[in-house]
């Protein structure tokens, strides 16, 4: 079962994203555990494998909305940066933002089956 | 529990639009306490929402990218809805450019993601929420319940605004006024009657809009509006026609314009709106022009005109009226002699001085107000015929006017004989003028009063011969004793053969009908020379004297 101790361990800022929650700690975890399946993250990826940057922003851009709400700190800061490099439309390499964050989302998909 | 608070205790609905459903929920938890919740995924999900929601939607939090259709688009979309344009809309943004973006599409806030706390957003949709209310009320007072537009209060405060702030920029006041309007509520019903107002507010909302101005109901059909000058008003009437015909179908309609040209932006607001009304209803009686300039120079006569009708009343009782008297020499034998005089009105006003009679007698023949004079006059007079009979020995009979109003005063001949008898003179001593005019109308009843007053011993004389249209029918039957030209053909005689030669009919019809020939305006030897030979009996004006004092005139008497 999913708990707070079990994010904090994760690395979320639990404190933050409960007050966003009105601390209704039910509230927060059931939310979070909607993330892992949150249909952004395929998207993010499929967009820059086929090199869509504008399917890649919009879909980093809703993600980083919705985590840095619940305030999922190792999946809010790569999101945070893959998003602002897509907006500023920056030639780079972005596989390892997204092979860090599918590896964020996993690690908390676990804690959420657990 | 007053209205304020039953508002407060209403529970309003907040519309969060965003495709997250985590967001969503995280607001809905904030929020759903106080507020009931709708959501929608994007931007047509929403507009389906507001069309359709039974409740009206107070608030709506609005997220920026979505799919279908972003916040941006939403925004633009509803904000050229009449009906929903007004609701207040917070953006869920995390980027700045969108900020601006949506605060200059309209929204009027914005919450930034990552949330804050809950007690900041509460806060921030409760102050959105209000201010939008507030609004909604300030505008409802501010405004014509029937069209909407500004009610006079706020209009003249909006205008005062413009002034302030646009203080170099060349304005024009405006009333505009249906022409017989009253008629159209009568043919067509109240209902279809407001409807036409409501059009009408409508195509000056535009009108104003193009024109940098504001437009405001004063009352009934008097719209104001006030705005940058415009050159040409005939435009203005032929836009505000066709656009009432094409965009509402009503047609048939005239308007009026009073246009006030503003000179001087410190004059009170309240004096341009009645400046522009006055020369919108000058239109009214008129009925010849569309639209008028207001003329300073026409202002100053009329507020001359109203200040001499209020000054009237105490004019009489203060006695700043004077009788003068004008001789009248009779002309038949070798040396002109004193026949009579009449009596003429001079006004002393102690803050205007001298006032021409040219003036005023118009002024209070058309309010009714001169039966007042006429009576000052018949007193004066008839005592001053009594105190010569009494101080020189000599009876001068005194002509004075009966103005066409006195006429229908039923009790008249009894108010001339009081007078009569009341100063100790006779009926024969007070000739009466009455003008030809007069006689146009109501013909019977006339000639029935006129000769009631010669039965009683009265001399009848017809004032301003020829400037009438009497028939030769109306003079056989007109029970009269002398006729007296009117001065405008004594004084073109000379240069205007025509006007000569009827000078001469004039003396032709007088002869016919046995009764003596006044000449008055007599300012030359010449003029008196031939009107001598062309059979005149009597001669009035500057040739002989100009109107004078009774104390003056005296000298003429006792010269004979």
């Amino acid at each position: 079962m999913l708990t707070i101790d079990a994010l904090k361990e994760f690395g979320a800022d639990t404190d933050t994203g409960l007050q966003r929650c009105v601390n209704r700690e039910s509230l927060y975890l059931r939310l979070v555990k909607m993330v892992p399946t949150n249909e952004g993250f395929e998207r993010l990826s499929k967009a820059i494998n086929e090199n869509n940057f504008v399917e890649a922003f919009q879909a980093a851009h809703g993600l980083k909305g919705i985590v840095n709400n619940l305030s999922l700190t190792p999946l809010a800061e790569p999101i945070s940066e893959i998003t602002e490099y897509l907006r500023a439309e920056k030639q780079m390499d972005y596989a390892p933002y997204v092979k860090k964050i599918l590896e964020e989302r996993e690690k908390l998909a676990k804690l959420c089956e657990e | 529990m007053d209205s304020v608070n039953i508002i407060k205790k209403i529970k309003r609905t907040i519309l969060i639009v965003d495709d997250e459903i985590i967001n969503q929920e995280i607001l809905k938890e904030i929020l759903g306490n106080d507020y009931e919740i709708l959501t929608a995924d994007n931007g047509i999900e929403a507009l389906h929402v507001v069309h359709t929601s039974l409740k009206p939607i107070s608030l709506i939090l609005l997220d920026i990218n979505m799919p279908l259709m972003g916040g941006i688009a939403f925004l633009e979309a509803i904000k050229k809805e009449e009906n929903y344009k007004k609701i207040p809309i917070i953006v869920l943004t995390s980027e700045k450019q969108s900020e601006l973006e949506s605060l200059e599409l309209g929204a009027a806030d914005f919450i930034k993601k990552p949330y804050d706390m809950p007690e900041i957003i509460i806060a921030r949709v409760n102050r959105s929420i209000e201010l939008s209310e507030d609004r909604m009320i300030i505008r409802a007072s501010e405004r014509d319940d029937l069209t909407g537009v500004y009610n006079k209060h706020i209009f003249i405060e909006y205008a005062q605004k413009m002034d302030t702030y646009n203080s170099q920029t060349k304005t024009d006041m405006v009333v505009l006024n249906i022409d017989r309007f009253h008629l159209f509520n009568e043919l067509h019903g109240r209902e279809e009657g407001d409807n036409v107002l409501r059009s009408l507010s409508e195509v000056l909302k535009e009108l104003v809009r193009r024109h940098d101005g504001i437009v405001g109901r004063l009352q009934s059909d008097y719209f104001m509006l006030y705005m940058n000058h415009i050159a040409d008003y005939n435009e203005v009437l032929r836009y505000i026609e066709q656009e009432m015909r094409n965009k509402f179908n009503i047609m048939n309609i005239r308007f009026r314009l009073g246009v006030y040209i503003v000179n001087d932006k410190n004059e009170a607001i309240d004096n341009r709106i009645d400046r522009a009304k006055l020369v919108c209803d000058e239109i009214r009686s008129s009925n010849k022009e569309s639209f008028t300039v207001f003329d300073s120079e026409a202002q100053r006569k009329t507020l001359f005109k109203e200040k001499l009708a209020q000054d009237l009343l105490i004019g009489i009782k203060e006695r700043q009226f004077e009788v003068y008297y004008q001789p009248k020499y009779g002309i038949k034998g070798d040396k002109p002699k004193l026949i009579s005089a009449e009596a003429l009105i001079r006004w002393n006003h102690p803050e205007l001085g001298f006032i021409s009679p040219g003036l005023f007698i118009p002024l209070f023949e058309e309010n009714g107000t001169i039966r007042l004079l006429d009576r000052y006059v018949w007193n004066d007079a008839a005592a001053q015929i009594k105190k010569w009979k009494d101080e020189l020995g000599k009876s001068i009979p005194v002509s004075v006017n009966v103005s066409r109003i006195d006429m229908f005063d039923s009790s008249i001949v009894d108010t001339i004989l009081n007078i009569v008898e009341k100063n100790g003179i006779e009926p024969k001593d007070l000739h009466l003028e009455i003008t030809e005019s007069a006689y146009n109308n109501e013909t019977e009843q006339i000639i029935e009063l006129i000769s009631e007053f010669r039965d009683k011993g009265f001399l009848i004389e017809i004032d301003d011969f020829g400037s009438g249209y009497s028939s030769l029918n109306t003079l056989a039957i007109l029970p009269f004793d002398v006729l007296k030209l009117d001065m405008k053909f004594v004084k073109q005689m000379e240069k205007n053969e025509k006007m000569f030669k009827m000078v001469r009919i004039v003396a032709d019809i007088a002869r016919f009908l046995e009764v003596p020939l006044i000449a008055e305006g007599v300012e030359t030897e010449n003029q008196c020379d031939m009107l001598k030979k062309l059979g005149y009996d009597i001669i009035q004006g500057y040739y002989f004297s100009k109107p004078i004092p009774a104390k003056e005139f005296e000298k003429f008497i006792i010269k004979g």
